[in-house]
């Protein structure tokens, strides 16, 4: 199953992962990413993401598609937000199944590592007076 | 020929624009047009060389000849997750 979604709802991670993995799984690995307060030392108030749509949502299509040729997979679920996203809210959920956790962590590791450099998802952050475009690779 | 350009995150801030056609009167490569899109603005010229481009959605090369109606894509680095 593959499941890619960009959203402006917040995600339910809960429900989310348990769609992920079958009885041929002995793994599911998830990664959660979130807006960090105070990387640049200065308050973060809130984030928003662009997204260029149909591109993100091609690129991703792509990921997965490159993970399950390239790992034993069976599961992968992919839900980026886009639009004004809370501190206390995830920005990313990766869940990943497979039958071994070797290849379900390293599959996730290349999703997210992936999306950071090809995915067209920019984030800004919001501060008491201001705002500014982060565009450095993490 | 005329092509439509998306600008997305700073490089849409800096240009004051999301949206917008161009025509373009030369052999209509990629690169002629992001001239014509950053001419005059020394804060878009000033990143130019960190620009990502996109054609139809899928990256190019700012080598690449564009067709007529082409949507091209111009941004910063990505930075989502």
């Amino acid at each position: 199953m593959e499941y890619i979604s960009l959203q402006t709802e917040p995600i339910n991670v809960g429900l989310e992962i348990s769609k992920c993995g079958s009885e041929a799984d002995g793994a599911i690995v998830t990664f959660i990413g979130k807006p960090r307060n105070g990387s640049r030392g200065m308050a973060v108030k809130y984030l928003e993401y662009e997204a260029y749509q149909p591109m993100a949502l091609s690129e991703l299509e792509k990921i997965v598609t490159h993970v399950k040729r390239t790992w034993p997979v069976n599961d992968c679920i992919v839900v980026h937000r886009y639009g004004i996203v809370t501190l206390d809210e995830p920005s990313i959920l990766i869940a990943v199944s497979s039958p071994h956790r070797a290849e379900a962590f390293e599959s996730a590791r290349y999703i997210i590592e992936t999306i950071k450099k090809t995915v067209p998802i920019w984030k800004k952050e919001y501060y008491q007076d201001g705002s500014m475009w982060i565009t450095e690779h993490p | 020929m005329e092509v439509k350009v998306k600008l997305f995150a700073l490089i849409k801030d800096v240009c004051g624009f999301q949206e917008r056609w161009y025509t373009l009167h030369g052999e209509g490569r990629l690169s002629e047009l992001v001239q014509a899109v950053i001419a005059g603005n020394d804060e878009a010229t000033a990143m130019e060389h960190r620009l990502l481009y996109a054609v139809n959605g899928e990256y190019a090369s700012v080598d690449c000849m564009l067709k007529e109606g082409d949507e091209v894509a111009i941004f910063p680095p990505v930075s989502g997750g």
